[in-house]
């Protein structure tokens, strides 16, 4: 008789080959399709059309990068617009999330209201941005500041700070108390304390909601592309533009979308050990 | 080194009232334990003094200078939690020298304090690790050493020691009444043990649901407790109670007297009270008949619960003697060791420590 231990341990081959089996399929629908752009932006242009093409091209050529690239392209302007805009989406969004979910964590409101603002600070994140998408605009065009960086900017920002304070309010909360109120017997005023004692224990969480606000913005379409037409136009709303009335440009698209895909990718590799902590911190306590 | 006095405080949080109006005189150098259990208005109590908290109505006054509204930083006080609240991302060092440093001391005298703080706490090996490294009774010295440092003029501890195992527990306990003894520094400790209360303070302040019931000596407190809920919580094994009717001679339970001095008019319901160490077991036939019911080795000494009529006394005695549950024994009582209270309010009638000249 075989006793069923916990699963996992000691399981039988065939219990391993399975999971081993599931792990891949589960590779495979995450990582194919950044396979699949990958593959298509070594593919030479006549054979994207051509019946019979397999998923790997016969042939391979970075004529498609050089041309994303090339003199006369405006690609790393674009890219220049990105990372300014994740940049400072970033600082922004997570500099004001951060005293947001502070001060909601620490002040004592009546009737619950710091449950009441942190529900609605979610619930922002729930309509379909495409409602927001055309008043932005039209705000944005009476402002004068339709094409800018800064539309950009505050468009993401508020997209981004709702999240950043729903992740660092469960953080602050889990946050002991004490060691604050030590510190205000210590002598520490609220900057001090917040500065010498809450940053530094916050560290994880805030790097965790700094890189998943960069990532949300260095993808975000539907805004940037709404009030962005050229100066302050990002990557992701450029690689649309590869779809025009005359057809589509797959071969500089796909090396674009690379080119986009990329530095998330491996900036997700580098972090990851950081992220899987200030996602759960709290969770255990350290 | 001052002292501290509370006037009239009092700490209600909404329409709950954590604590009534209470006056408090800790005098300068006293180490006193406030004691209850949970919810008792002790903590609270040691909040409002550290301006953790802020009054609902009263004066607080430490070293003669009226700190009401002062704000906490500024009333030269620390303190220990209960869960130490040590700075996770500070070394040992920088912990005990944090408080210094945000009053911008020279960080050589900051330097020299932080060693003579951890030379007295056996730190010194310690200095460069962090809080996680360390075993809970260092991180608990650091604690108590990140206080010392601050040359405070009152100390304020809230349960320092309840996340000790025994063993630690009973030796810290030591160290610390040692400690304060040579500081002489006035110290307010909050605990919801009475046996750390009875060993360590100069007087102990007995706290129940919001009130400061009695404030005296421990031994006072032991032997003239103010009500049953003072001398229930003080005292392992605690006092049993037994409800009587006053009689001529002593008072009557379940067909059976016990003498002693009754300060009530025959008739008048009571509620005895006797402390197991009071209670002597002899041979079935002399004294009051009793029943064993269950016995509980200590090593040293044993408690046997005994069931007297309808009532359920305690004795303590050594553990020469067994004693079997069902075992028919007799009891018999000093007549100055049985305790008598009011059934209705609790005061106390007679106790031993009452009735000395």
């Amino acid at each position: 008789m075989t006793t069923a231990g916990p699963p996992g341990v000691g399981a039988s081959a065939a219990g391993r080959a399975a999971r081993g089996l599931l792990i891949l399929l589960a590779l495979a629908v995450a990582l194919g399709p950044f396979a699949v752009l990958f593959l298509n932006s070594l593919r030479p242009a006549d054979d994207f059309l051509r019946p019979g093409a397999g998923l790997v091209p016969d042939a391979i050529t970075f004529a498609h990068y050089a041309e994303v690239f090339g003199p006369g392209s405006d690609t790393l302007r674009f890219l220049a617009n990105s990372l300014i805009i994740t940049t400072a989406t970033t600082v922004m969004a997570v500099s004001l999330g951060a005293l947001a979910a502070y001060a909601l964590a620490r002040l004592r409101l009546p009737f619950r209201l710091s449950l009441v603002i942190g529900l609605a600070f979610l619930v922002v994140r729930f309509y379909p941005k495409i409602t927001v998408a055309l008043p932005y605009y039209l705000i944005m065009r009476d402002l004068g500041w339709l094409d800018t960086h800064a539309a950009v900017i505050l468009a993401h920002v508020s997209i981004t700070v709702p999240f950043v304070v729903w992740l660092l309010l469960g953080f602050f909360e889990e946050l002991p108390r004490e060691i604050e109120l030590s510190a205000m017997l210590d002598g520490c005023g609220p900057v001090r304390r917040f500065v010498q004692i809450v940053l530094p224990l916050s560290a994880p969480a805030l790097g965790a909601a700094a890189v998943l606000t960069a990532f949300l913005s260095w993808n975000e379409f539907l805004m940037a592309s709404s009030v962005a037409s050229d100066a302050a136009k990002t990557l992701p709303v450029r690689v649309s533009s590869f779809i025009t009335d005359k057809g589509t440009a797959w071969g500089p698209m796909s090396a674009m979308g690379t080119v986009i895909v990329l530095p998330v990718m491996l900036f997700a590799l580098v972090t990851q050990r950081w992220l899987a902590r200030g996602l759960t911190a709290g969770a255990v306590k350290g | 080194m001052a002292e501290v006095t509370l006037q009239r405080v009092a700490k209600s949080f909404g329409r709950v009232q954590a604590l009534y109006p209470l006056d408090l005189s800790i005098r300068d150098g006293e180490f006193v334990a406030l004691l209850g259990p949970s919810g008792c208005g002790k903590t609270t109590t040691l909040n409002l003094i550290a301006g953790l908290e802020a009054v609902s109505a009263g004066t607080i006054t430490i070293g003669g200078r009226d700190v009401t509204r002062v704000a906490a930083m500024e009333r030269e006080i620390a303190m220990v939690f209960q869960s130490y609240a040590l700075y996770p991302h500070m070394t040992v060092a920088r912990n005990l020298g944090f408080a210094l440093a945000v009053r911008r001391m020279p960080a050589d005298q900051i330097a020299a304090r932080v060693r003579r703080a951890a030379g007295v706490l056996d730190l010194l090996p310690y200095l460069d690790r962090y809080p996680r490294q360390l075993s809970g009774g260092q991180r608990q010295r650091v604690a108590l050493g990140r206080a010392l440092v601050r040359d405070p003029k009152v100390f304020l501890l809230d349960e320092p020691l309840s996340n000790l195992d025994a063993v630690l527990r009973l030796q810290t306990r030591a160290e610390i009444v040692r400690l304060f003894r040579s500081l002489g520094t006035t110290a307010v400790y909050v605990t919801h043990d009475q046996a750390e209360a009875m060993t360590m303070a100069d007087r102990i302040a007995v706290f129940s649901a919001g009130r400061l019931l009695q404030f005296a000596a421990p031994l006072e407190v032991y032997l003239a407790p103010a009500n049953r809920f003072v001398a229930g919580f003080i005292g392992a094994p605690p006092m049993q109670f037994a409800d009587v009717v006053a009689a001529p001679d002593g008072v009557r339970f379940g067909g059976m007297t016990l003498p002693c001095a009754v300060p009530r008019p025959p008739g008048t319901a009571l509620v005895l009270g006797l402390r197991p160490e009071t209670v002597e077991l002899g041979p079935a036939g002399r004294g009051l008949p009793a029943v064993v019911d269950l016995v509980e080795h200590l090593g040293g000494l044993q408690i046997v619960y005994l069931r007297c009529g309808a009532a359920t006394l305690a004795a303590q005695t050594g553990a020469a003697l067994r004693y079997r549950p069902g075992e028919r024994l007799g009891i018999t009582v000093e007549p100055s060791a049985a305790y008598l209270f009011d059934p209705g309010s609790g005061a106390t009638l007679a106790a031993p420590g009452l009735s000395r000249p």
